[in-house]
């Protein structure tokens, strides 16, 4: 399939709290299914999927962990070389909403500077059992420097922005030269085969990919 | 009962007289059809039937396929050389009235059809008028395949073949459906059309039974293969019910190598729960009043943290902090951690429906919901060290489903209680790194 040919690899984690609908998010994004009772996940799951961006075609490659606190020893190990990491949380659940700051700290200390954080309010579309409003969290989001989308699993709303947007960001931050892709712990890896339109600016050595 | 269901009284003949048995020609014709079949089939009386297999066995494994389709009432009356299959369906089914011996669609099926066979004997001996129209129709037969893997669509399909069959007159149509899900149908060609002719005709019957054919000899295979798997796990049974059952220890300390052996032939599920009952065993001695106990220990538990708003807010943040403790490796934190991971009784409710979702039988509102719930919620409280871990609750639901809540709650404490699940479900550092 012409789908199997892309330019870049790029290395997402997303986490939260349990029960906010991590892998649930995922699902919709892989299979445009909704999973009413997607089964918890235990230590990490896996998804990819390919999108384009700017013409490029670019290799999702999702990790999709864990959420209870027992686990976080383990999924903490996942973090490393991530591009992108999309923070979820429930916004009929107050409780899940206090811990991102936790989750934040954990996302800035063990990915590399440059990774782009994405915050997602999960369950947009159970309206009359929301707990944390739109403005609270977006001034969170504005607060840490993050992108934020309220999205809806169930509905599929903005599930596609939210990965979508985040490829965008990453992708802009290769351009521009601040995504460093020889960088060991980049979570970009570019395909060595030509890609007749790399728009890459004047970095020459961009497409020796990262060493692992 | 299917045999109750209304069946829409074949038109214009009278049928729905006489296919009571009073009119007493008809009678008498359906005596002589009946006693030739009793004769096949008394002898299969008892078990199934041997040759009726073939076709019990396509009706009721298309029960579940297709059950709005065969709860329909099919009025097409079977083919002739169908018949003594079909009319020997109807001495099985007709001698129990109600239909209600073993398989109840199948004879529900059966009756259906025998209803037909039987009307349509009649039909032979009604008026001249309608026994000529009968004729025609019944040089005018033609094969109909029809695919019923939507049961939607089925009945519909069905219906209306059968609304074909009834304008053309009294026509034998056996319906009979492949494992596949496919309907073959000898049909007459409707009253419409030209009548087709008999070269055709006999051509079209020979591919009929040349498919018929191939349908039972490839039921006949399945049914050899499933009677020796039956034996097999028969076998399987026996052994584990007389031999290793008995005498567990005993069997365990002489010849484990045996029982392992045994094992890896998959253990029949009527002795599974048995067998992991005595395997898991129970060195903790626990009783089902200690089950009792902390299941009412827990309950308590949540409710007293529900009454007060958002208490377990604070106590989930508690758990954080102590998790970040041990990962300091403080030692202080220990008993801190242990008090708040019984706080972990409080994710349980999240997790529940979300095990073996597709069984649905885990959901809020299923039968198992509420025993999953309690077993995991009373091993909080009895090993608030350990506390629930996201994963548990595929291991306890699959107890479940072998043995009862009790007996669920000793193996899963039993189980767990192994050096090498403590160690990771603890997430103790020390033994995790023993193993990674």
């Amino acid at each position: 399939m012409a789908s199997y040919n892309y330019s870049y690899i790029f290395k997402y984690i997303i986490i939260g709290d349990m029960g906010v609908g991590k892998s649930c998010l995922l699902h919709q994004f892989t299979e445009k299914k909704f999973l009413p009772d997607c089964p918890h996940t235990i230590g990490v799951e896996f998804g990819t999927r390919i999108i384009e961006v700017n013409g490029q075609k670019i290799k999702l490659q999702i990790w999709d962990t864990a959420g209870q606190e027992r686990f976080r020893a383990v999924t903490r190990s996942y973090y490393r070389g991530a591009a992108g990491a999309l923070m979820v949380y429930d916004v009929t659940r107050r409780s899940t909403y206090n811990h991102l700051s936790s989750w934040l700290t954990d996302a800035r200390n063990l990915t590399n500077p440059n990774t782009t954080i994405f915050l997602i309010g999960n369950k947009s579309d159970l309206e009359s059992q929301r707990d944390v409003t739109y403005e609270e969290a977006k001034k969170f989001a504005d607060d840490n420097g993050l992108t934020f989308l309220e999205a809806s699993a169930k509905t599929g709303a903005n599930v596609e922005e939210s990965f979508i947007e985040t490829a965008k960001t990453i992708f802009q931050n290769i351009q521009n030269g601040s995504l460093d892709l020889n960088a060991a712990e980049s979570g970009v890896q570019q395909k060595t085969q030509p890609a007749p339109a790399v728009d890459l600016g004047d970095k020459p050595a961009a497409n020796s990919g990262c060493g692992c | 009962m299917s045999s109750s269901s209304p069946r829409p009284p074949p038109p214009s003949n009278g049928l729905s007289s006489s296919g009571s048995t009073s009119s007493t020609s008809s009678t008498a014709s359906n005596s002589t059809t009946t006693t030739t079949t009793t004769s096949s089939s008394s002898t299969q009386a008892g078990g199934r039937p041997v040759s009726l297999t073939t076709l019990l066995g396509l009706f009721t494994h298309n029960n579940n396929a297709s059950n709005s389709s065969s709860a329909q009432p099919q009025p097409t009356p079977p083919h002739q050389h169908e018949h003594s299959t079909s009319s020997a369906n109807s001495v099985s089914s007709g001698s129990s009235d109600s239909a209600s011996n073993g398989a109840a669609a199948a004879t529900g099926h059966g009756d259906d059809n025998s209803a037909q066979g039987r009307s349509s004997g009649n039909a032979i001996l009604s008026p001249a008028s309608v026994q000529a129209k009968l004729g025609k129709v019944k040089r005018a037969f033609s094969t109909l395949v029809k695919r019923t893997d939507s049961p939607s669509t089925s009945p519909t399909g069905a219906a209306a073949a059968a609304g074909d069959t009834h304008t053309t007159g009294n026509s034998h149509s056996p319906v009979t459906i492949l494992p596949n899900g496919t309907q073959i149908t000898l049909a007459p060609r409707p009253g419409n059309l030209p009548v087709k002719d008999k070269a055709e005709e006999d051509r079209q019957r020979r591919q009929f039974e040349v498919i018929l054919d191939n349908v039972k000899r490839k039921e006949d295979q399945e049914n050899r293969r499933n009677e020796k798997k039956d034996k097999q796990v028969g076998d399987l049974i026996t052994r584990w019910t007389t031999e290793v059952l008995p005498n567990w220890k005993h069997q365990m300390r002489t010849s484990r190598k045996a029982v392992e052996e045994l094992v890896w032939h998959g253990i029949p599920p009527n002795v599974r729960g048995k067998v992991w009952l005595l395997a898991a065993g129970n060195d903790l001695h626990i009783t089902p009043d200690l089950y009792h106990i902390f299941l009412t220990h827990a309950r308590n538990k949540l409710r007293a943290t529900n009454d007060e708003e958002g208490g377990w807010e604070v106590n989930e943040d508690a758990t954080a902090a102590a998790a970040a403790a041990t990962a300091n490796g403080s030692g202080s934190a220990i008993l801190h951690n242990s008090l708040s991971r019984e706080q972990s009784v409080h994710l349980i409710s999240l997790d529940v429906s979300r095990t073996f979702p597709h069984l649905c039988i885990f959901q809020k509102g299923g039968p198992y919901y509420d025993s999953l719930r309690s077993v995991l919620e009373a091993y909080v409280c009895y090993r608030p060290d350990v506390g629930y871990v996201q994963g548990m609750s595929f291991l306890a639901s699959m107890l479940l489903l072998n043995v009862d809540v009790v007996d669920a709650f000793i193996c899963l404490a039993n189980l767990l209680n192994r050096p090498v699940h403590l160690g990771f479900y603890r997430m103790d550092t020390n033994v995790v790194s023993v193993f990674v």
